[in-house]
């Protein structure tokens, strides 16, 4: 009698990356179909967000799916409004916040000595205080507006990136074939470039992914306490500022709540993903220690 | 001139004289090279063999200008350029150029995101800033076949990781041979590679030696690679060279005892042995060296006069060498 083995059954189908995968995915398609809003918007909107459209303090109904505020606006559509604010704001803190904080981890990595200590101190200055407290000192005494909210947040936001990006340089620049490139006659540039910044750019990356939505979060804190987008700006957080006003009109803050909610869950699973994907360890601590 | 017994009028391509390393360290400076003279002569080999520490490998890297966190003194002399204390701009131009180094491991010298291709178009282009990143293309390919790799344009597509040690060390010669280079330093280029890999890395720096009429630096501690490669040697030891000259003289006729113990530990084939032989002891760490010759501890020969003053380099026979004991006068110990 002979036994035979069989092949253990092929596997059909590829198993899919861990971030098109479960949560992951959810938030992956929340954040492609806000962008997509975001970018069509004026294309469709059935109405101006800054245009009174029916009586004042409707509730939520079927031709106003989240009713009107005190101006007779449609809250529904101002919502979807504040992602033409939202979205672009952080966008633009989180990439200049990673050149920034890039360009000054990696000079602090790279050379060390004092050029590290100058840098690095002023990372620590910036990072002691929590990063609302020290946007809204920035914003407040730059003039309260969103492209000064903006740079508030650019100037606490950068210092986690150099923080993390130095960690890194430090510990590829000492690997062999950073040597061998000295060696070689290559240049600094050249070496930080080509050799250096592409084996320690992971960790930065997913910890942008991460953040995004913390700073969208932050943009609308800014706007809520009257230092960032001002009213009638249907940016989300002057809108729970006018929500607040007329409270017991519950849809006009919650509104804006929910979409804030969206897209800072949406971000958080993407990012959360990234990080298993690329398995950045650490970033916990580091990120804790100052925020 | 000639020291350490080149023995012939040629011009040396790099001239090196009274080398010193120190390196700072929490335990006080520690002397890794203490004052070492070579000269290395256009398209011979030379071997610089010694155990680990004996500091073969920081003379080579100080010349380069390649040690941190070290004083450097002394005299390197490449084609008419002092090299010790030169600005990093100009020693960039000859790092790699000029003079290139390969390293131990090839597993991890590359690397690891670009391909093999761009990284010798890197090389070649931060040398020879005018070449078009085609031609460099196409150079890359020439330099992949030229060290005896197939396919070598599939080749230049290929990530480091997906190639075995032994082609890996082509890779890292191909690049340091990239801008003809006058000396090629090799340091210790086959120790991390297979035993049948390792003949063929050796032939084939030969080869391109032979070809290309560079000089071939060797740092090694193999002696049977030595022997079958080098024109002339330089046994170091704590710092200084022991004994150095032409590769026969030294291996039939050693007149170092340090040279010696060395030989006698290679094993033959001829020999039945029992027992493996060794040089009793361990090297001296740099922080506590003796007075006199560092190797006196561990020397079977050593007289009263070893652990007074350190010898110097003399004419012993047909090699030259650092020891008292070969001068005669004195009584053992």
């Amino acid at each position: 009698m002979t036994s035979t083995i069989e092949a253990p059954p092929r596997r059909r189908r590829r198993r899919r990356p861990p971030w098109l995968r479960g949560p992951a995915l959810v938030g992956l398609i929340t954040l492609v179909l806000w962008v997509l809003v975001a970018l069509t918007l004026p294309l469709w909107s059935p109405s101006d967000p800054l245009d009174p459209v029916a009586d004042r303090l409707l509730s939520p109904s079927w031709s106003h799916l989240m009713g009107t505020d005190a101006l007779g606006r449609d809250v529904f559509i101002r919502a979807l409004w504040g992602a033409r604010i939202s979205l672009p704001v952080s966008a633009i803190v989180i990439v200049s916040s990673v050149i920034l904080g890039t360009v000054v981890g990696a000079a602090a990595g790279f050379f060390g000595g004092w050029i590290d200590a100058v840098l690095m101190r002023a990372v620590d200055i910036t990072m002691a205080f929590p990063p609302i407290l020290l946007a809204m000192a920035i914003t407040a005494s730059l003039g309260p507006g969103i492209r000064n909210a903006l740079i508030a947040m650019v100037l606490v936001w950068w210092p986690i990136y150099a923080r993390l990006l130095r960690a890194q340089v430090i510990a590829v620049k000492q690997r062999e074939f950073v040597e061998s490139a000295h060696a070689i006659g290559a240049s600094r540039w050249l070496i930080v470039r080509r050799y250096i910044l592409p084996m320690s750019y992971t960790p930065v990356l997913v910890n942008a992914t991460m953040d995004f939505g913390q700073v969208v979060l932050l943009t609308a804190s800014l706007s809520f306490i009257g230092l960032g987008a001002r009213p009638p700006s249907p940016e989300w957080g002057a809108m729970i500022t006018e929500g607040a006003t007329n409270f017991y009109q519950w849809w006009i803050a919650a509104a804006a709540g929910i979409a804030i909610l969206l897209v800072v869950l949406a971000f958080n699973f993407v990012g959360d993903a990234l990080r298993d994907t690329f398995d950045v360890k650490d970033l916990g601590d580091m990120k804790d220690s100052g925020r | 001139m000639t020291v350490n017994g080149t023995g012939t009028g040629q011009v040396p391509i790099l001239q090196v004289r009274d080398l010193r390393v120190t390196f700072n360290t929490p335990d006080g400076p520690a002397p890794a090279v203490r004052g070492v003279s070579l000269d290395v002569l256009p398209g011979e080999t030379l071997a610089v063999v010694g155990e680990s520490g004996s500091g073969k490998s920081v003379t080579m890297l100080a010349i380069l200008g390649l040690v941190q966190g070290a004083r450097v003194t002394g005299s390197a002399v490449f084609d008419g350029t002092e090299l010790v204390g030169l600005d990093t701009g100009r020693l960039r131009s000859i790092r790699g150029a000029k003079v290139s180094m390969i390293f131990q491991d090839p597993m991890t010298s590359l690397n690891p995101v670009l391909t093999i291709g761009r990284q010798l178009s890197l090389v070649m282009r931060a040398h020879q800033p005018h070449l078009s990143k085609q031609a460099a293309a196409q150079r890359a390919i020439e330099l992949v076949d030229r060290v005896a790799i197939s396919q070598a344009a599939r080749r230049c597509e290929s990530y480091p990781h997906e190639l075995s040690g032994g082609m890996r060390q082509r890779i890292m010669i191909a690049m340091a041979i990239a801008n003809n280079p006058a000396v090629l330093i090799a340091d210790e280029p086959t120790t991390a590679l297979d035993v049948t890999v390792q003949a063929q890395i050796m032939e084939l720096l030969d080869e391109l030696r032979r070809e290309s009429g560079l000089a071939l630096v060797l740092i090694t501690h193999d002696l049977g690679v030595v022997a079958g490669a080098a024109d002339r040697v330089a046994v170091m030891y704590a710092g200084r060279i022991a004994e150095t000259g032409s590769v026969l003289p030294l291996f039939e006729a050693p007149a170092h005892p340090y040279t010696r113990g060395l030989l006698d530990c290679l094993p033959r084939l001829d020999i039945r042995h029992d027992v493996q032989v060794s040089i009793p002891g361990v090297a001296v760490s740099p922080l506590s060296l003796p007075p006199g010759c560092p190797f006196a501890p561990r020397c079977s020969y050593a007289i009263e006069s070893c652990d007074l003053a350190e010898p110097v380099l003399t004419q012993h026979g047909d090699t030259m060498a650092a020891c008292d004991v070969l001068t005669g006068a004195g009584t053992r110990r």
